[in-house]
């Protein structure tokens, strides 16, 4: 039989999904290995179960790149860049993280001073060559580079974005002369304007090749050997691509981990109907959210390795924070309780983990509220000691005056205030009012806060997944080929000319053609254009589709009053009489993957619950007796009301008093508001 | 300003029955502040507010006390506690109706300087104000004698419109005669209207996450959690100033030249009074008020006062205005340090401020190492005037600048850095090109700017323009000829320089010499041509500790990254290194001990 596996490599643990389209889905987890990470995916395979050879479809979202940026195991690299800026990284956006802070010191970039080299050239505001490039300072650049042995360098100009030339001859240049060395230029990279930010996503690129390229060899030549086929790379966009595009453009991979789990809301919210969405994946350390609103996930370019370092690049618009199982209880100054963003991580985790961790955390404050039970083993693997839970809840309760449950309750409502907090930020960044949403609540610990989230926001209903922790693995199987180009040409609403605006489409599908010929497939995918407009003198701009075919002066009409309307439907006012500009073109290329099938839950009545407990819920200010069902024994159509859990192997979800769940088809929880 | 006079200093006796929704609520109007700032990037105009993110969001409670903020513009954040409070007073909240927005950008009233527009909105909950959310941002171009406001301005008239609080919505309508007395004095009107409209839109966004909250706790719980908020703020600081040592500690500093009158300089006197868990600043001493622009109006100082003492402080406060409490100010009117109307003031907010914060850092490092050295200290703004190459429309663009940081106890000051009174991104030079008609030739470090020292000061950074049509420059740059200073045996860093070099000509020259200004860093408004050239250096940051007790690693680290060279390593630090670049050890511990025993 045929298997359709998907891994989702965090930090911590590996997640694996299998489908063989017949016996439905299958789950397995193991831990991580940083040392060689495909042994976790090998171990993965075995405790499934999965001979590698049956395998012909094989999604891969890893955290391996952005784990070696965090703790700066990249090898030693150089960037050329134009003659009088090689200072760009140092200088940054002169800003500081806070404003109050003596201490704080910016961020040293990933490339040395020294090995940061200017050549003579310069291309001007409207992309033509002010000076020509000086072949002769770039082969004393990459003669340098090569006595100094640097792994990969990158190549970053100003004004390249609108003529790539330069960049282009650096690479041949660099090829000719030390074709050992990895090559990222930055017309390829992030052809878009702002020289620091464009420049920084450049050098973490190239930086990412050597080590990424090393990584996905290997576990290709593994699969190999196995006989295992398919392999493709989780995208930060969140599509998928094949091995030889994440080599190319490694930087791409920047958010593949989490991007599973938001196509999987994507497409779960198409099949139950449900739109505008948000999902919040809470796992051990951290909590990931994202907006889903016609139909489409948000989509960002920008995020940050750490403060003053960017990373620029097409990707979903993940917003993350501490906030997860392992998130730590602790009083501040002047002694009242915080949670997070400190997390006890899976070594030595939280209390209840029975591995000597001393710290309350999240995870024990649902022990003591009887909200995770022992008798139910985490993951399947870790069995929870309850006492060590409430011990270390009632110490810092004590220092509150609190019993255990009033503490863990504390706990529990002010971690959930915190993710609240970012979720409303990203609400206002669409535009939309965060009541209108579903949310839909995964990662180990997303089911067990996702009423309350949702409650906090005003929002009325929450969607469980099936396997929720395992549902960023899941959606990784749901995603299609996916590319994301964009062309800057910022063009004043006078002196937009049709055909320079049809060249550049053309450029931009010519690329796509390209890669998905290279990613395989035969025909050329579904392409949609697109304009970002805004008001001449805004900087703020706002992306409107555009008709395929020939572009007319018709089709940019039509895109100005689109934006009209979506400007004035996001900030209640819109300028038509208003100059305007043309800022980027856009193309998204895809190219559907697989359907996936989520297993069939038959129509059935009612199960008994698998236990009765008590559970402590703020609402009632006290303990209930409330139901716990087993997700495997529940029924398609199978409705209950609050307050009841739900367990299975990786999560737990809540039902408090006040909701009620109703069982669907395809085994999706669906809680609602009373 | 108005102290409270029941201290609140034990967590204890404030009677927090649930320290939970504390939090939370807490976290609640945090976040509403930064979903103001998020709409006001989203909905904004000019290149000040959305490339630059120059303003601050704001929550006051219905005694006009600030609850919450996100983490903004230090120099907002400090005045704006005393802009609102004078808003309050003068409009009289009897006078304030659903739908108001009051703005205001008045000096003489606690404002901090013109360009800082306010606006206010009252909250209202079924019939009565509840809270004040507030916006302070900062226009780019406001009218008045120089495009953009900062150069060799005489008085307030110059330096353009003057709001005292008034309406600029009513009955959630705008007030089109103010909009258009407003668009009709500035040279940028489609930009100050688009401006203003985000402003207002922030507040009405904050109403509604108000009334809100206030539907799910009820007024009165409202309130109290909003004291609670303040007392608890109160109470950290309170314990954190405790921790001080008491005393007295005096320091002062010079601000050079003020645009207007030849080679003056002004003295900037504070003493710091520590007195149990109250801090008392007296700028007693500081000279009368000077002529031009770099006088500060109250606003500013008592905010350059806060941002110090925050800084100082290591614990994590809500900077709420229960963490103002326990500070007071002393400035006597009529001084450098509170300029009396119709004084000029537009510098004193944007580059003097930095000078008043390096002022007190050095007072406070009489009693802590926990201090800094002092920082390269100049925003090095320039207003650029010209029109635009595509819409043939004037355009007024106000360029920041970063400077090198002071040496701390634990590590060298930070390179390139925007003042710390303010928190703006610079303006990326592909940014710059594609909206103005000039080019940038170079954007680098300065690593000659800073001042040596076991931590050296942060680099100063060099920028030179090209003009590609004809443009007008207006400047106001600060240590031209004033040397930031080290502390501790540190050594005091590099000038800041602005010069010219005309299409025709091959010498760097200031508009002192060239173009017959009264300042090399304070004019307005000096005409350049297509190929001129603009060259701005600005200041490093003094250099914490002696040279010589740097460790011999961080020397050989700034070697190879090509910020020193090994003559400067043997000769500015002791650091003896051989051709590869290796540390010598022997030779180094020799040098260093001549450098030590020379010392003493």
């Amino acid at each position: 039989m045929a298997h359709n596996v998907a891994v989702d490599m965090g930090g911590t643990f590996t997640d694996l999904i299998a489908t063989d389209g017949d016996t439905g889905l299958q789950v397995a987890k193991s831990l991580t290995t940083p040392a060689s990470p495909s042994q976790g995916i090998f171990d993965a395979l075995a405790k499934a179960e999965i001979d590698p050879a049956a395998i012909e479809y094989f999604v891969h979202g890893t955290t391996v790149g952005t784990n070696m940026l965090i703790e700066r195991r990249g090898p030693r690299i150089g960037l050329i860049t134009t003659q009088g800026f090689r200072d760009v990284l140092r200088i940054q956006r002169i800003v500081r993280p806070e404003s109050f802070d003596l201490h704080w010191r910016k961020p040293r970039h990933l490339v040395d001073r020294a090995l940061s080299l200017e050549v003579g050239e310069r291309i001007g505001a409207h992309g033509e060559v002010v000076q020509a490039l000086e072949e002769a300072d770039v082969v004393a650049a990459v003669e340098r580079l090569r006595a100094e042995e640097v792994k990969a360098i990158a190549v970053s100009y100003l004004f390249s974005f609108l003529n790539p030339e330069h960049e282009r001859r650096t690479r041949e240049i660099v090829q000719e002369l030390y074709p050992e060395a990895y090559v990222s230029i930055s017309s390829d990279v992030f052809p878009q304007w702002r020289e620091f930010e464009r420049t920084s996503t450049t050098v973490i690129d190239a930086y990412l090749k050597p080590r990424i390229d090393e990584y996905l060899t290997s576990l290709e030549d593994e699969l190999d050997r196995q006989g295992a086929r398919g392999l493709l790379i989780m995208r930060s966009n969140g599509g998928v691509m094949a091995t030889a595009t994440a080599k190319a453009e490694p930087v791409t991979m920047i958010q593949s981990g989490p991007a599973g789990g938001v196509i999987g809301s994507l497409q779960l919210g198409q099949d139950l109907g449900l739109d505008p969405l948000m999902t919040a994946d809470i796992g051990g350390t951290s909590f990931d959210a994202c907006l889903v609103a016609g139909g489409r996930a948000a989509q960002t370019t920008t995020t940050e390795l750490e403060f003053g370092i960017p990373i620029a690049t097409p990707m979903l618009d993940i917003r993350s924070i501490g906030a997860g199982g392992g998130s730590i209880a602790w009083l501040d100054a002047a002694g009242l309780l915080k949670v997070g963003p400190q997390s006890a991580g899976a070594d030595p985790g939280p209390a209840s983990y029975g591995r000597g961790g001393a710290e309350p955390t999240s995870t024990d404050a649902n022990v003591v509220l009887g909200r995770l039970d022992p008798a139910f083993k985490l993951g399947g693997d870790v069995q929870l000691v309850p006492e060590a839970a409430r011990q270390a809840v009632e110490r810092i309760g004590a220092e509150l005056g609190f019993s255990a449950e009033r503490a863990a309750a504390g706990i529990l409502e002010i971690m959930n205030s915190n993710m609240a907090e970012t979720m409303r930020l990203l609400t206002i960044d669409q535009g939309i009012d965060p009541r209108e949403f579903a949310l839909v609540a995964f990662g180990g610990a997303g089911p067990l806060h996702g009423a309350y989230l949702a409650d906090h926001l005003g929002m009325q209903r929450v969607v469980v997944p099936p396997f929720p922790g395992a549902f960023s693995a899941l959606g990784a199987l749901m995603a299609d080929t996916r590319f994301d180009y964009m062309q800057t040409r910022i063009t004043y609403s006078d002196n937009i000319d049709v055909e320079t605006v049809q060249r550049d489409f053309d450029d931009l599908e010519q690329r796509a053609r390209d890669d998905f010929a290279r990613e395989g497939f035969g025909d050329p995918p579904a392409m949609q254009r697109s304009l970002d407009l805004r008001y001449y003198g805004q900087n703020w701009e706002l992306e409107v589709p555009v008709a395929g075919g020939a572009i007319t002066a018709e089709d940019i009409t039509a895109a100005r009053e689109a934006f009209d309307a979506e400007h004035d439907r996001q900030f209640g006012w819109s300028f038509p009489e208003s100059a305007f500009e043309i800022v980027n073109m856009r193309l998204t290329a895809i190219a559907r993957r697989r359907e996936v099938l989520l297993p069939d839950v038959p129509p059935g009545p009612m199960p008994a619950p698998v236990k009765v407990g008590e559970v402590y819920f703020t609402e009632a200010d006290g303990l209930l007796s409330t139901p716990f069902y087993h997700r495997d024994d529940l029924r398609a159509g199978n409705t209950f009301k609050g307050p009841a859990m739900i367990v299975e192997d990786d999560a737990t979800a809540i039902v408090p008093p006040d909701w009620s769940a109703r069982v669907e088809p395809q085994g999706s929880v669906i809680l609602e508001v009373e | 300003m108005v102290q409270d006079t029941s201290a609140k200093r034990s967590v204890a006796d404030l009677n927090i029955d649930d320290p939970v929704q504390l939090e939370v609520t807490r976290n609640y109007l945090i976040g509403t502040c930064e979903e103001m700032g998020a709409a006001m990037l989203r909905t904004s105009y000019s290149t000040m507010f959305n490339e630059a993110r120059d303003f601050s969001c704001v929550v006051f409670d219905a005694a006009g006390q600030m609850i919450a903020q996100g983490d903004f513009c230090p120099a907002h954040i400090g005045a704006i506690v005393h802009t609102v409070e004078w808003a309050i007073k003068e409009v009289g909240p009897e006078n304030m109706h659903p739908g108001d927005v009051i703005l205001h950008n008045d000096p003489y009233r606690g404002g901090c300087h013109m360009p800082e527009f306010m606006t206010l909105k009252p909250c209202f909950y079924k019939g009565d104000v509840v809270a004040y959310a507030a916006n302070i941002a900062h226009m780019t171009d406001i009218g008045g004698m120089v495009p953009a406001a900062f150069g060799d301005t005489r008085n307030i008239f110059q330096e353009g419109l003057r709001l005292p609080p008034i309406k600029i919505y009513k009955d959630d309508e705008p007030v089109e005669d103010i909009f258009a007395i407003i668009t009709s004095n500035v040279r940028t009107p489609k930009v100050s209207r688009g401006d203003l409209m985000a402003m207002v839109g922030s507040t009405y966004l904050a109403e509604r996450r108000i009334v809100d909250l206030i539907d799910r706790l009820g007024i009165d719980r409202f309130n109290l959690l909003s004291e609670q908020i303040k007392d608890v703020s109160e109470v950290m600081m309170r314990q954190a100033i405790a921790r001080m040592p008491d005393g007295a500690y005096a320091a002062e500093g010079i601000i050079e030249d003020d645009g207007v009158l030849p080679d003056t300089s002004y003295r900037f006197a504070a003493e710091v009074n520590v007195r149990g868990d109250e801090i008392v600043v007296d700028y007693t001493g500081s000279d009368p008020q000077s002529a031009g622009a770099i006088n500060q109006s109250f606003g500013t100082t008592a905010s350059a006062t806060y941002a110090t003492i925050f800084h100082m402080i290591p614990d994590d406060i809500p900077w709420n205005h229960g963490a103002y409490r326990p500070i007071a100010i002393v400035a006597p009117p009529g001084t450098v340090v509170n300029v009396n109307y119709p004084g000029s003031c537009v510098g004193g907010n944007s580059d003097t401020y930095p000078n008043t914060m390096d002022v007190l850092f050095a007072a406070f490092s009489q009693m802590s190492d926990r201090s800094q050295a002092c920082d390269g200290g100049t925003s090095g703004l320039l207003g650029i005037y010209g029109t635009n190459i595509d819409t043939g429309e004037p355009f007024v663009l106000l360029h920041i600048e970063g400077m090198g940081c002071g040496g701390r106890i634990d590590a060298d000051g930070n390179d390139a850095m925007v003042t710390k009174n303010g928190n703006c991104l610079n303006s990326p030079c592909e940014v710059i090109e594609v909206r103005y008609p000039v080019r940038i030739e170079e954007y680098s470090v300065i690593p000659e700017s800073t001042g040596p020292g076991a931590h050296r000061g942060g680099f100063g950074v060099r920028r030179i323009w090209r003009c590609l049509a004809p443009i007008t420059i207006s400047a106001h740059v600060n240590r031209t000829w004033f040397r930031p200073w080290g502390l501790k045996g540190g050594e005091p860093a590099g000038n800041a320089a602005l010069l010219f070099k005309p299409a025709d000509s091959e010498e760097w020259l200031s508009a002192k010499d060239l173009y017959d200004r009264i300042s090399a860093g304070k004019f307005s408004n000096v005409e350049l041509g297509e190929g001129d050239l603009i060259m701005l250096c600005t200041p490093g940051g003094g250099g914490y500790g002696a040279p010589h007790e740097r460790a011999a690693e961080l020397v050989r680290q700034d070697v190879a990254d090509e910020l020193i060279d090994a003559q400067a390593a043997e000769q500015t630090y002791g650091v003896v290194l051989d051709d590869a670049g290796v540390i010598d050890e022997d030779a180094t511990r020799l040098a260093r001990e001549e450098m030590a025993h020379a010392a003493t």
